[in-house]
């Protein structure tokens, strides 16, 4: 598989009062053709960040300091305005968060899928309405000719969903960022709405990156997983490596906070929480909740390295506890 | 069917509130200085012809019966006779009634066109030079009194620079006034084709309703301002960024379509100030409405006038309100009727 995106060295800060957010602190991520990139971590860690960075979207007080996003081939940083908005919506479209709120109220969600395809697949209004509804369709809309004449708030938190995700889908986009497409939905619909994103990025070859705080999302759909924390990647690896053999302290606890029916395990909260990301200390921002805790985790900060093949983690004190679970 | 309920429904909601308001009036001929006897009668009127003259007005009887008679009165549409002009009021009102509805209309509308593009430039250049103005413009226009920005305006516009025409009514002297359909000047002659009238008419129309809308334009531009930030911070809007719509789409289209639905409220509660607000305007360009009218008779202690000019604002109050209620629906789709 060939990449797709290619995001490097990816700083964004967001300036207030007392300083800058380091919200994202020098990324590095790869999202190849036609893969399921999960994007874990905490709330606060920078996830849904690096989703609007990757759009552009990043908007005062927030700012992108460095970093380069390359995406099929193309330098997204050397583009105009213009351009970039030519591929928003149209080669990389966004699920949102919260379904609900994240469709305009006063259009109805028909007229919301078919302008974004006069718009980007420069349909005419006939067109656009045949193919909006076969979009509905295929998000298993029922009698989706009554549903589009509807406005978001006549519909169930799932619907829009799938309304997001037919619009999301509808031009045929290389790269959907999908930011927590399932909070707020109950288990069932949930997993529903996860099956039908696999399912259509592999009928259509889209690449999905998966934002989410749930690794329960993460081993439903996902290839592979690249596990944040405080604005940081801190490991990297496709997914089954990473749930059987976890490099960073973090991503272990991570794992065995996971609740599970199979086998009768305490659960373990993680210590601590997510560091102040305002002028954080040099080092690891995980040394303060960190059990390996060494003098030179607190002064530099541990780079990626390979501890397997596809396999990248950024600790000094993993190869030591490599056999610790 | 469903609508047909909602406005009797409304209609009915708006009962209590009338008669609170003609229990105020009605109270108001007895709190005003002097009694209404007396101005009717005269200065120079004799204890008996007073006791007479109290008697043909009914101010004899016990009050409950007084209210009952005002208010089947005002039912009636007689709203008691003017003591200045000795016609009843009733009638010198639909005389100025549409002078006064066309400089508050307007009055309005300067509001609405030039607060909404005020407020969605403050709100997309947040904390830049053009807010800050807006800003200043805004309180400007709500902290001078109308009767000063009015005598300004005269000042400068009229005697300095001479582009306006002098603050003396509706029309200049020796136009017509245009063959009547509405009562409203600007629109009659525009039905009439009747250009030399048009022309005078909307002249003279200037200087007040800038006088008036000014007064107005803060309140919508804060309004359009505050609800466009939210809006512009709201997740269907930064969906729509994601989603690659042109600028102008977005913000034009997008925010401030659902910044609009609160502007109607603003608009029908500006309406209702605008209402009150004109009495002073009308007085500086002597327009011949019922602001002006009422304000005569304020001066000359003349009671029915004034209490019909409250009772008017008070109704219209609760007309513009309903009006505003079903313009939601049609705006909303939230509110629309199921």
């Amino acid at each position: 598989m060939t990449e797709l995106l290619n995001i490097s060295d990816l700083t964004v800060h967001f300036q207030i009062n007392q300083g800058a957010i380091e919200a994202v602190d020098h990324i590095n991520l790869t999202i190849r053709r036609g893969e399921v990139l999960g994007l874990v971590g905490e709330s606060g860690s920078g996830k849904s960040v690096t989703s609007f960075a990757i759009l552009r979207l990043i908007r005062p007080p927030g700012r992108v300091v460095s970093g380069n996003v390359q995406f099929d081939g193309v330098d997204l940083g050397s583009l105009t305005e213009e351009e970039m908005r030519r591929i928003r919506g149209a080669k990389i479209a966004m699920v949102s968060q919260s379904p609900r709120t994240a469709l305009n109220p006063v259009l109805t969600v028909g007229k919301q899928i078919s302008r974004l395809l006069m718009l980007h697949a420069g349909l005419s209004a006939r067109e656009a309405e045949k193919r909006m509804l076969e979009m509905l369709r295929l998000v298993r809309i029922p009698a989706p000719e009554k549903r589009a004449n509807q406005y978001p708030h006549q519909l169930s938190g799932g619907m829009c969903q799938r309304v997001m995700i037919a619009m999301a889908l509808a031009t045929s986009p290389e790269l959907l960022l999908a930011d927590e497409p399932t909070t707020g939905l109950d288990v069932s619909i949930a997993a529903k709405i996860l099956d039908l994103l696999r399912e259509l990025s592999a009928r259509t070859g889209a690449a999905i990156m998966l934002v989410t705080h749930d690794l329960g999302v993460v081993a439903e759909i996902c290839d592979r997983v690249a596990v944040m924390h405080a604005g940081q990647v801190v490991e990297c690896a496709p997914m089954r490596e990473l749930f059987h053999n976890p490099a960073h302290p973090y991503t272990k606890a991570l794992v065995r906070s996971i609740p599970r029916v199979d086998r009768d395990v305490v659960l373990e909260p993680i210590p601590g929480s997510v560091p102040s990301l305002v002028n954080p200390p040099p080092g690891c921002r995980y040394a303060g909740r960190c059990e390996w805790v060494s003098d030179r985790c607190r002064v530099s900060r541990p780079p990626l390295v390979e501890a397997a093949p596809g396999h990248v983690v950024a600790c000094y004190g993993f190869e030591e506890h490599r056999d610790a679970n | 069917m469903g609508f047909f309920y909602y406005v009797t429904r409304r209609l009915a909601l708006a009962l209590p509130t009338l008669f609170g308001v003609s229990v105020i009036c009605f109270t108001l001929t007895y709190l005003l200085p002097g009694n209404p006897a007396m101005v009717k009668a005269g200065p120079f009127a004799t204890p008996e012809h007073l006791a007479e003259m109290e008697r043909q007005m009914g101010l004899d009887r016990p009050w409950p019966e007084q209210y009952f008679r005002y208010v089947s009165g005002t039912v009636r549409g007689d709203l008691g006779e003017s003591a200045s002009t000795g016609r009843p009021v009733s009638q010198d009102f639909l005389q100025r009634l549409p002078a006064t509805l066309e400089l508050n209309l307007a009055s309005l509308l300067i509001a609405i066109v030039v607060g909404i593009p005020l407020g969605v430039l403050s709100a997309v250049h947040r904390d830049t030079f053009i807010d800050h103005l807006g800003r200043v413009v805004g309180i400007a226009g709500v902290a001078m009194p109308s009767f000063l920005t009015g005598l300004l305006f005269v000042y400068v516009f009229f005697y300095m620079l001479n582009i306006a025409p002098s603050p003396l009514g509706r029309l200049e002297s020796g136009i017509e006034p245009p063959q009547h359909v509405t009562g409203l000047y600007v629109i009659d002659s525009l039905i009439t084709a009747n250009w030399t009238t048009l022309r005078s008419s909307l002249h003279q129309l200037m200087l007040p309703a800038a006088t008036l809308g000014l007064s107005a334009i803060a309140p919508v531009a804060r309004m359009v301002r505050s609800t466009m930030l939210e809006i512009l911070e709201s997740d269907y809007i930064k969906a729509a960024w994601a989603a690659g719509l042109p600028r102008r789409t977005v913000i034009y289209r997008d925010a401030l379509r659902n910044a609009l639905i609160p502007v109607i409220t603003i608009s029908g509660i500006v309406f209702g100030f605008l209402m009150a607000g004109n009495a002073v305007v009308e007085s500086v360009f002597s327009w011949p409405g019922i602001g002006n009218y009422a304000v005569t008779a304020l001066l000359t202690k003349d009671s029915a006038p004034i209490q019909s000019f409250i009772l008017f604002v008070a109704v219209t109050c609760v007309i513009v309100n309903l009006a505003v209620d079903i313009a939601y629906g049609l705006v909303d789709p939230r509110i629309r009727l199921s």
